[in-house]
């Protein structure tokens, strides 16, 4: 059957049909993104009213950026030209145009896989004051000692604690029945759970049964009457060493793990706190104290753990000659110093000092009046107690990065498949362009035009992610 | 869209005029976010090399009524999303917390 208006336009709309359908189909990308750009607009003025959140600013690679709004102009233009090869009957010259085009599409997604990298790699802590330090190279280790007492949750137990069990040979359990050990001692296992747990409820059921046969009863035994939680205690108390980022929940006095799994024991001294080795900026802009120089930052700035032989060797900021104390004091004199410039500039102009840009400060590099540059990444060591929130650069560390990785995410992914139809019409579609050359320009037509609109939304993605 | 070679040609010349405006006006936005952090400097400029892909590349300078039809339906729920957003300001709740 032969489909019309394919290639004739109809007369009534002077439209071919590939090309009504793109542009109702644009019509309704440009409501996707249009919802996600308001999104993001909402998000950003609410940041100012919002006491403790402020939008972080400069946290993109401008040079990336730029280079990636390059190269997708380039190749919004050659596809373009690219189409005009077709219409001039040139396939060979189409081909080499939109091979230019996928190869730009493929550089602006490894481009945008390297910026990806580094906040998967970049890393913040917010502390119990609100003070956030950023940087590189965490070890969020927790170490429990002293465990003598496990509960677990019988339908969910999946035996990830026994992982982070420290030592070589594994805990002996026995089980608790009222408020005593019992039993056997026996290493603990989904298999072992499962045997205690059918045993438990065939004692329960039959006590149920017997409650029918007696007529105390008439209800059924159901799943939910049988055993939920057990109660076991070690042999010997044990210790277990983890990442902290891996358990539900953590206390001073025992952890919780996913599968609801509480042990109880109390943190080691060899690892009190978070430890971030390089910090490249501080933010006081929400911070609770009453004067930034009694922010908690300052406190801890320069602490290390006790196991300072950490291995940081995935770490590309090597630390420096210097100790971690001498760091953090540079880093402080870089602050402040950025803070009594500000003062002087707004009192020599008569105005109110603006600190929002300086209590968003990088201390990684600051060049002050005397145009010496001045840097330092000293290390940070936050006590458990004071981590409000700790997190790699990943939608859970704010709604900036929630919303950048949403836009960018949902931008890249048209690229991709952009690409992949160009490259399609491109190097698979000879036959098609020899048995019906302008049916052909008009696909092509299509898919440039799907192609515009996914360098037009990253037109205004560069400035407001990367400049504002 | 006219199909003579010689309008062909003459089309070329102009998408690559227009791709030279937009990668100037790249760097314009660039040099101007170091001036001045203005949004709305940024967001001009950013309109602006819009307009031209969509004017030229997308050639919606010389479209059908069609076109123009479904384009004015788009922009006028596009601008309706945006003010949408922008009534949460006078929302009791936040402003409360502002005061």
């Amino acid at each position: 059957m032969q489909i019309p208006f394919e290639v004739k336009p109809r007369p009534d709309t002077g439209l071919w049909n590939a090309k009504l359908g793109i542009w109702l189909f644009l019509a309704s990308e440009v409501m996707l993104f249009g919802g996600l750009f308001s999104g993001y607009v909402f998000l950003r003025l609410g940041s100012s009213a919002e006491p403790d959140y402020f939008w972080p600013q400069g946290t993109l690679s401008v040079p990336f950026g730029f280079v990636n709004t390059i190269i997708l102009i380039l190749s919004s233009v050659f596809v373009v030209v690219a189409w005009l090869q077709v219409k001039l009957g040139d396939f060979r010259k189409f081909q080499i145009w939109m091979g230019l085009v996928v190869l730009c599409a493929v550089v602006f997604l490894i481009n945008k896989g390297f910026e990806y990298n580094a906040k998967f790699h970049h890393y913040g802590i917010k502390l119990s004051d609100n003070s956030i330090v950023e940087g590189h190279g965490i070890d969020d280790t927790i170490r429990y000692e002293g465990i003598s007492e496990v509960t677990i949750d019988v339908a969910r137990f999946n035996g990830e604690f026994l992982n982070a069990v420290a030592g070589d040979s594994p805990p002996q359990f026995r089980e608790v029945v009222d408020g005593k050990p019992s039993g056997e001692p026996f290493e603990l296992s989904v298999a072992a759970v499962g045997r205690i747990e059918s045993r438990i409820n065939d004692v329960a059921r039959a006590a149920h049964l017997k409650s029918v046969q007696a007529g105390k009863t008439d209800l059924d035994w159901l799943p939910a009457m049988g055993v939920k939680q057990l109660i076991l205690v070690a042999g010997e108390p044990f210790s277990i060493s983890l990442s902290k980022g891996s358990l539900r929940k953590s206390f001073p006095d025992g952890a919780k793990f996913r599968d609801q799994s509480l042990l109880k024991g109390s943190i080691s001294d060899k690892t009190p706190g978070l430890f971030l080795h390089a910090v490249d900026r501080i933010d006081l802009r929400a911070c609770d104290a009453d004067t930034p120089e009694e922010s908690l930052v300052w406190k801890y700035l320069g602490d290390e753990p006790p196991h300072s032989g950490a291995d940081h060797g995935h770490d590309k900021h090597s630390a420096p000659q210097i100790s971690g104390e001498q760091q953090a004091r540079q880093a402080e004199k870089i602050f402040f110093d950025a803070l009594k410039e500000v003062q002087e500039k707004a009192e020599q102009k008569g105005q109110e000092p603006d600190f929002s840009e300086l209590f968003n400060h990088s201390v990684k590099e600051w060049e002050n009046p005397e145009g010496e540059v001045l840097s330092s990444e000293p290390p940070i060591l936050v006590p458990w107690k004071d981590v409000r929130l700790y997190s790699n650069f990943t939608p859970k560390w704010n709604t900036y990065y929630a919303i950048y990785f949403t836009l960018t995410g949902l931008h890249g992914l048209h690229v991709f498949i952009g690409a992949a139809v160009l490259f399609y019409f491109g190097f698979c579609s000879r036959k098609f362009y020899e048995k019906n050359p302008e049916h052909f320009a008009n696909r092509v037509e299509v898919g440039g035009l799907f192609w515009h609109f996914v360098d037009l939304v990253w037109i205004f993605l560069f400035p407001i992610l990367y400049l504002m | 869209m006219a199909d003579t070679p010689e309008e062909i040609q003459k089309h070329l010349k102009l998408y690559w005029k227009v791709g030279i405006i937009l990668l100037a006006c790249t760097v314009l936005t660039v040099v101007v976010a170091k001036v001045t952090p203005s949004i709305t400097v940024g967001l001009l400029i950013a309109t602006f090399k819009a307009g031209l892909v969509a004017a030229i590349f997308m050639h919606l300078s010389a479209e059908k009524p069609m076109i123009y039809k479904i384009m004015v339906y788009t922009v006028f729920f596009f601008i309706g999303l945006m003010f949408l957003t922008l009534l949460t300001m006078y929302d009791p709740a936040v402003s409360r917390v502002v005061n």
